[in-house]
């Protein structure tokens, strides 16, 4: 078995807390808790032969109110970089929070998450948007912690671009 | 178990076990190899976040705290250097097997040469704290739900307003119309001053919504439908041009539709058609409005590889110098101004920019307006 430590990065209320419940927990809430400090959770799954153990290390939004402390990524091997589809700004966030610590950390593997796709009437990522940060280069998945569209597919993705190919 | 009396340890400090045992705090002391014991009374709540306390004595913190890991290491470091104060792990969650979150902090010492790892709720400044950020947050995250919600609303209140003012425009002009061409009976006369002056009140009646809320927000993205169902402009041209020959007969205004032999499946756009036609529909009653009689006007569309050009040419008295820059802005023209020349084409900007093209304005040389928009075609839009 491998154990791989991945970091939830993000602003705050993009639904990081709430992709690690509904995949590790199988859970939803409506109701938002900001998480203090870092909050863990563990996940095994099967990558073809390999049992990979997720570490799975959900930080604390950053925003105008509380900076992320680049420490907690110590020895991280993937990140997901979480955005809310609803909220624009969000990803212009992710993004700066992205350019930030890529410095810090070196290249590490990493997924975009665009979250809460289940709220389509106020979705404001266009196809445009979306064909412009691929060719930045981001591996993009579209996930909804509430229905858990797309939320065990990007967990998997990750997991698998972090265990060697057979 | 080799459990240390508090006393042992902490009296000969003159640390009372009750002043330690009601601060409610985990201690632990380092025994070596990350080795850890626990020091006097076991708080009621440890065993539910760690349940290894129950089973034995020597328990490894960075081992069932996955949080620590790192922290252990940066605490033998302090262990060993920094004899004086305490370092903290800084606040984190941990989750226990209900499903409950427990906010923690662990803080190492030394008191004595004993190495101390203190595992506890933060201080009731960390609370604070976490209430105020949660606070701040659903305060922002309410901020721009709200935000969201009155773009919205304001935006279709523009295009209700705007609906309802285009058509009254029409019936003002005819009405005014059959009045100043004595069409109308003596009698009649009177029904159609009425109905003017309705026309009127109900003009008044929308100039004073628009001033109301006239607020400067950023209005939301026009919608986009995909590549195969993508509206010719040219075909569209065409259409207002049509619904509009009426009008343009009432104010003795000629139009003249230039195609230069496109061809209308070239000439497909990023757009929607219902709103595509409107924006056509509002720079040609534009055109119209300030068209002298007997002039011309002249729709032209153009391909240019990658976008479609449209032109709208009329032959009035153009646009003062002062308005050009504020032109394609909400109320551009002003609030003394009927509204609906300024949103008309505040309309015409918000919704062609939203669809990735350009809007302007241009006088031309002989007199005149030029008002043009530009629209990619969908396969370079979309590559
Ligand atoms: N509709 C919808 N709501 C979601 C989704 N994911 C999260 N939410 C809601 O968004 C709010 C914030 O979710 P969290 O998971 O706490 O967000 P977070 O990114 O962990 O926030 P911080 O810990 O403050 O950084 C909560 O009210 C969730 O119920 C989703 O996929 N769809
Ligand atoms: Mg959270």
């Amino acid at each position: 078995m491998v154990r791989k430590k991945i970091c939830l990065l993000g602003t705050s209320a993009v639904g990081k807390t709430s992709l690690v419940n509904r995949f590790v927990n199988n859970a939803f809430s409506e109701k938002y808790l900001t998480t203090v400090g870092v909050r863990i959770s563990k996940k095994t799954i099967q990558i073809d032969s390999n049992r990979v153990e997720m570490l799975i290390w959900d930080l604390n939004g950053e925003d105008r109110f509380q900076k992320l402390s680049t420490s907690y990524l110590r020895g991280a091997s993937g990140i997901f970089m979480v955005a809310d589809g609803s909220r624009a700004d969000t990803l212009e966030s992710a993004k700066l929070i992205y350019r930030r610590v890529s410095g810090d950390v070196g290249k590490l593997a990493v997924c975009l998450l665009l979250n809460k796709a289940d709220l389509q009437e106020d979705w404001e990522i266009s196809d445009d948007d979306l064909a412009n940060l691929k060719s930045e280069g981001w591996k993009i998945f579209l996930t909804s912690a509430k229905t858990g569209t797309g939320v065990e597919e990007a967990f998997e993705t990750l997991a698998s671009m972090l265990v060697p190919n057979e | 178990m080799n459990r240390i009396e508090p006393s042992e340890l902490l009296l000969s400090q003159s640390v009372p076990a009750s002043v330690l045992s009601s601060l409610d705090v985990a201690v632990l002391k380092h025994r070596g190899d990350m080795a850890f014991e626990l020091v006097g009374e076991t708080p009621e709540w440890l065993p539910r976040i760690w349940p290894a306390v129950k089973h034995t004595g020597r328990l490894y913190p960075a081992k069932d705290f996955l949080y620590l890991e790192h922290f252990i290491d940066d605490a033998l470091e302090h262990w060993n250097h920094a004899e004086s104060k305490w370092l903290s792990s800084g606040p984190w969650t941990e989750v226990d097997a209900d499903g409950t979150d427990w906010v923690l902090e662990a803080v190492a010492l030394t008191v004595n040469k004993t190495q101390l790892l203190l595992i506890k709720f933060p201080t009731t400044d960390h609370s604070t704290v976490r209430g105020l950020l949660q606070e701040g947050r659903n305060q922002g995250l309410e901020y721009s739900r709200l935000l969201k919600e009155v773009n919205k609303r304001e935006v279709l209140l523009h295009c209700i307003v705007h609906d309802l003012s285009t058509p009254l425009a029409s019936i003002k002009g005819s009405l005014t119309l059959l009045d100043e061409d004595n069409h109308v009976a003596p009698d009649g006369t009177e029904l159609l001053q009425i109905g003017l002056n309705q026309v009127g009140k109900m003009q008044e009646l929308i100039r004073e919504i628009l001033s109301t809320f006239a607020r400067d927000v950023e209005p939301l993205l026009p919608h986009v439908v995909p590549a195969s169902e993508a509206p010719s402009l040219l075909t569209c041209v065409s259409e207002v041009a049509n619904v509009m020959k009426p009008v343009a007969d009432i104010e003795r205004v000629s139009m003249l539709v230039e195609t230069d032999d496109v061809d209308s499946t070239e000439t497909r756009v990023v757009a929607d058609s219902p709103r595509l036609e409107r924006v056509i529909f509002n720079l040609v009653e534009n055109a119209i409005r300030h068209s002298p009689e007997q002039s011309e006007i002249r729709l032209k569309v153009e391909d240019r590889g990658g976008s479609v050009w449209t032109g709208i040419a009329d032959q009035g008295p153009g646009v003062e110098a002062d308005v050009m820059p504020r032109l394609f802005q909400k109320f551009g023209r002003g609030n003394q101004h009927s509204g609906k020349q300024g949103l008309g084409l505040y309309f015409c900007r918000i919704t062609v920019e939203g669809w990735g093209g350009n809007i302007g304005y241009e006088p031309q040389k002989e007199g005149g307006s030029l008002f043009w928009f530009e629209l990619p075609k969908p396969s370079v839009a979309m590559a």
